[in-house]
This record gives structure tokens, C-alpha cells and sequence, in this order.
């Protein structure tokens, strides 16, 4: 078991956002569904440490979120669907600091940034497009060594050859290893990138598809 | 006309705040009336002194060219360049307005040569300074016609003058008090003038008489807490503007001694002023920074318990503040709640963070 969810509960107010009684995933690339604001995001935020939430969360079957934050939150990584960062910094600031504290492998973080062609490191994302934007988190997602990898609508405002270079990414990090989680709108099969397994986030709670 | 005020303007000031505070803290923290006095009399009656003073100016405006050709290749300023759509008269006119809004520090420092040119007899000195404004002023009103006929909206990778000649430290704290300055400004001037009252208020008083360490210790506590917006910013910072850093392999401890880092620094300006004074001796001075510290980060710690409800806050604060006054008047070493008062912080914190609740953008 790679991720592991018991009794997790998210609300916004009085409003229940989640509330998962059991979810479990083994290595693999999974596609998570869900209609807009049905709680993809949240559900992947709660999963990065980025919100407070009851219940357990484990990864690889012993980190778990709440007792490891640190060695967890090291072995699991979030692209956001719509990435928010401070507008003065530049690319290469923002890398070059997650990368030293996601312990990136040397060379790792230039490899990402000539492949998803990020050729605008000294520019504040003041001045970056959406796309820009979303390159740089995509690369950001990839840093470290994480055993999961969450891209959250990745798909969105990137270009033909980023996509391409994206799937290229996600097939090389699977192969060692990596298990993903994703969340499009998009079919992925149109893009060659067979998943392992298909939920769907109804009335708060993941539900397993059928084989896609 | 209003838009571009907006737009532009009031901008230039809310992001530079930061700096024109540190010229507050300067000028009206550190230097005296008798100082700024000798200055302008000096600009007056120096042979070049108003050549001096046209060259700062001159440094200022150029700083205002940088914001206005930085702003302006911003995306979301495109609407500016319907601006060429005006008649140039019009536009000239509009771009005076603005030229004078920047240049509002200039003018009101101006008006003060001018009076004491008026007190000693130094009328027939001034006329430069009219001079440079009308020179500032065509300054930036050609700037901004050339910028509006160059719509380049996109940041130049060269380096120009005003680059900074080493790159961005790739540090939390770093950019922490980097985004306050930029983005909060307002606030920390809000913030620091109330603190600069209170510390220089109970420092002149503590030089009045005879008194012990209690009196800075109950004033300068005082003015200390008054960084409170500030350090609801800092919250906000970590807990809204970027809340994707949470999901960073930080520990906690490791979290809790940025926060205090980023204190440390914040509260250092006050600091310099009561050392300026020299009523304290050294040690005193470091331990009621100490317990400043303490208490702005105590305050912080309960921030994430009431998840940032500052309405919430208001109360434990004031409360707060009455029982140290307490303790310090029954003498507990000054010290001793320092030290009190970051493990309590670091103890509200660890028990707190990671389960506050979080406002979604």
C-alpha cells in the first residue's frame, strides 16, 4: 500500500468537504474524477499537509502525516491545478529552494527545467502567464524523491510540447517507481498514458470506477 | 485621470512603503531638528548645496522611472497603453498630475526649505527648487509618453542599473520580510509609527528621574505589541498568500524558529531607536528585546490556535498584557518572561499548528 486513508473529514465551516471512511491505492497512476467542486483539490491539498483534517493518512505504510510530517511530506509531492506564488519571486528562486528542501538529486532541477522548457527563470511571476505559471509547479512537482507525485489538473494552460514532455516525465518517474495521483478533465489514453485505476469523488467519498 | 492615480501612483507608494519607512525611521527617528535645520540651511547658503539637492531629487525620480517602466510591462497593466488614444494635450496634462503625485515627497520637502528660507532671509535662494520641479516633472511626463509609445509587455532579462547586483537569497526568511515590504507596507508604516510613539514617548520619560527596568519594561512591551498587524501579515503570508509551502518538508521546530527569525528582524528598527537614546545600558536593552520578542511571538503562536481570527485576539492580548504588567511589577526578572514566553509560544505552537483552520483563496 503506498497511500492509506482512514476516517479522513474535511469541511469548510459547517459544510463537509470530504469524508472518506477507507482508501487505499498500490503502486500505480491513478485517475481521479470528480465534477468541479466536488473536492479534488481539497482532497489533494488535505493529502500535501496543506490543510488541517481528521482522521489518518500514511504513505508507503509507515509515514504517516500527522507522527512523520517531515519524512512524509519528503516522499510526497503536489503540482496545484491553479498555482499561486508570491509575484516578485522568480522561477529560479522558488526551484532552487524546493529543491534544497526536497533534497534534490543533483542536476535534477536543470533536467526538469530544459525538459518542460522553462526558459524564463529570471522573470517575476508577476510577469508569467498562467501557463509560465503552471510549468514551474509542474517542474517543482517532479523535485526530490518522492514515492507519490499529485498533479492536480495538470493539464491546464500548458502547451502541445509541455504536455508531451509532461507525459514523457510521468511515464520515466512511474518506471522507477513513482506512483501517481492525477486529476484531469482530459482523457489521458488519447495521450498514450494507460492508468492503472479510475475514482471518482461522490457524496465526499472515493469511489472505485470501472476498468478504464 | 482617477485610473492612472490609482493604477500607478497609489501603487508606487503601497509597494515602496517599506522603503519610505526606513526614510521615516531615518529622518524622523534618528535625526533631529537641529539636524534637518543645518541641512536645509546648508542646501540654502552652500554654493552648491541646491546642486546637491537637485541631485537627490534628481535619484528619486529616477527611482520613480524604474516603477513606472517596470509597472507598466506588468500583464495586467495593458489597459494603460489606451491611454495613447487621448489627445496629447490631454494626455500631457494627465501625466503631470501623475508626475506631481510621485513626486510628493519632493514638494512637501520644498515647501519646508522654503520656510526656512522665509525665516532667515533666504527667499531670493530658492528658485532652483522651482526649477527642479519643473525639470522632475518633464522628466517623468516624457518617460511616460515614450513608455505609452513602447508598449513592451514583456521584462527585459538584461541587467540595468537598478537590478540588484547579487541574486534573490533563496531563503523563507528572507522573502518573508521581502513580501511585507512590497505588499504590506502600508502596514508596517501603520504599525512602526504607532511603535516609534510609544518606545520614544517612554524613553524620554525614563530619563525624566530615577526609575528601575520595570517602566521601559511595561512601555517598551507596549510599543513592541503594537507589531501585531505586522505579525498577522506573517500568518497570513504562510497561512493564505503562499499555503502551498505547508506542504514542504519542514519540521516544526524548524518552522517555529523562522517565525522567530522573522520577528527578530522585524522588530529591530525600535530597537535601534531606544540604543540611539542611551538611557539603557546594553544588557537592559537586550532584554527587553527579549521580552518583545516573547510576546510578539507568543501573540503569533495564538494566532494558529484561533486560526487567525483576529477578533478573537483581541481579548487574550489585552489580557495578556495586564498580567505581564503584573509580573513585571512584582519583579519577575525581565528576563525570566522572556524565556517564559517563547517556550510558551513554542509550546502553543507545536499544538497548534497543522490544525488551524485555513481561509482557501
Amino acid at each position: 500500500m503506498v497511500v492509506g486513508i482512514k476516517d479522513v473529514r474535511q469541511q469548510y465551516g459547517s459544510s463537509v468537504v470530504l469524508n472518506i471512511p477507507s482508501w487505499e491505492v498500490n503502486y500505480g497512476i491513478y485517475w481521479i474524477q470528480g465534477e468541479n467542486g466536488a473536492g479534488k483539490s481539497t482532497l489533494f491539498r488535505t493529502l500535501a499537509g496543506m490543510l488541517p483534517y481528521s482522521g489518518t493518512i500514511v504513505l508507503d505504510q509507515k509515514y504517516n502525516l500527522r507522527d512523520h510530517p517531515v519524512d512524509y511530506r519528503l516522499r510526497l509531492n503536489l503540482g496545484e491545478a491553479e498555482p499561486l506564488y508570491p509575484s516578485f519571486l522568480k522561477p529560479a528562486d522558488l526551484i532552487a529552494f524546493v529543491a534544497e528542501a526536497k533534497k534534490s538529486p543533483e542536476g535534477q532541477a536543470e533536467e526538469l527545467i530544459d525538459v518542460l522548457g522553462i526558459n524564463y527563470l529570471k522573470n517575476s511571476f508577476g510577469s508569467c502567464s498562467s501557463g509560465m505559471v503552471k510549468k514551474v509547479s509542474l517542474a517543482i512537482a517532479f523535485l526530490g524523491n518522492p514515492s507519490v507525485i499529485i498533479l492536480d489538473e495538470p493539464l491546464i494552460t500548458i502547451d502541445k510540447d509541455a504536455r508531451r514532455a509532461l507525459f514523457r516525465l510521468i511515464e520515466t518517474y512511474y518506471c522507477k517507481g513513482v506512483t501517481f495521483l492525477i486529476s484531469s478533465h482530459q482523457l489521458f489514453q488519447e495521450e498514450g498514458l494507460s492508468v492503472t485505476d479510475s475514482f471518482t469523488l461522490k457524496n465526499k467519498d472515493l469511489v472505485k470506477l470501472m476498468s478504464v | 485621470m482617477k485610473i492612472i492615480f490609482i493604477s500607478t501612483v497609489q501603487a508606487f507608494f503601497r509597494q515602496r512603503s517599506g522603503m519610505f519607512f526606513v526614510l521615516m525611521a531615518l529622518l524622523f527617528g534618528f535625526l533631529s531638528g537641529r539636524e534637518h535645520y543645518a541641512f536645509a540651511v546648508f542646501f540654502l547658503t552652500d554654493s552648491f548645496g541646491m546642486l546637491y539637492l537637485g541631485g537627490i531629487w534628481l535619484l528619486y525620480t529616477m527611482l520613480c522611472l524604474q516603477f513606472i517602466k517596470t509597472l507598466w510591462v506588468q500583464p495586467d497593466y495593458g489597459f494603460i497603453y489606451q491611454s495613447r488614444l487621448w489627445p496629447v494635450s490631454k494626455r500631457v496634462i494627465r501625466f503631470l498630475f501623475m508626475a506631481l503625485g510621485f513626486l510628493q515627497p519632493i514638494l512637501y520637502y520644498g515647501i519646508y526649505i522654503i520656510s526656512i528660507a522665509s525665516q532667515n532671509h533666504l527667499l531670493s535662494k530658492i528658485w532652483p527648487v522651482f526649477l527642479w520641479y519643473l525639470l522632475l516633472s518633464i522628466i517623468l511626463i516624457v518617460f511616460s509618453e515614450w513608455r505609452i509609445r513602447h508598449p513592451y509587455l514583456y521584462h527585459s532579462k538584461n541587467k540595468t542599473i537598478m537590478n540588484w547586483p547579487f541574486p534573490r537569497p533563496v531563503s523563507w526568511i528572507y522573502w518573508s520580510v521581502e513580501w511585507l515590504l512590497r505588499e504590506r507596507g502600508l502596514t508596517i508604516l501603520a504599525c512602526k509609527a504607532g511603535v516609534f510613539v510609544v518606545f520614544v514617548s517612554t524613553l524620554i520619560y525614563y530619563r525624566t528621574d530615577t526609575y528601575d527596568l520595570r517602566l521601559p519594561a511595561v512601555g517598551l512591551t507596549l510599543g513592541y505589541l503594537l507589531n501585531i498587524g505586522i505579525s498577522y501579515e506573517l500568518f497570513r503570508w504562510e497561512n493564505e498568500i503562499w499555503l502551498w509551502n505547508r506542504s514542504l518538508p519542514f519540521s516544526i521546530a524548524s518552522r517555529f524558529n523562522k517565525i522567530v527569525l522573522s520577528h527578530i528582524i522585524l522588530i529591530i528598527p525600535e530597537t535601534l531607536i531606544a540604543v540611539r537614546y542611551q538611557v539603557l545600558s546594553f544588557l537592559e536593552i537586550f532584554q527587553l528585546y527579549g521580552l518583545g520578542l516573547a510576546m510578539l511571538v507568543l501573540f503569533h503562536a495564538y494566532l494558529y490556535k484561533h486560526s487567525g481570527l483576529l477578533e478573537e485576539m483581541m481579548k487574550p492580548v489585552l489580557i495578556g498584557f495586564v498580567i505581564l504588567t503584573l509580573l513585571i511589577l512584582y519583579k519577575v526578572p525581565v528576563w525570566g518572561l522572556a524565556g517564559g514566553g517563547l517556550l510558551a509560544a513554542y509550546y502553543l505552537y507545536s499544538k497548534s499548528y497543522g490544525n488551524n483552520k485555513i481561509n482557501q483563496q
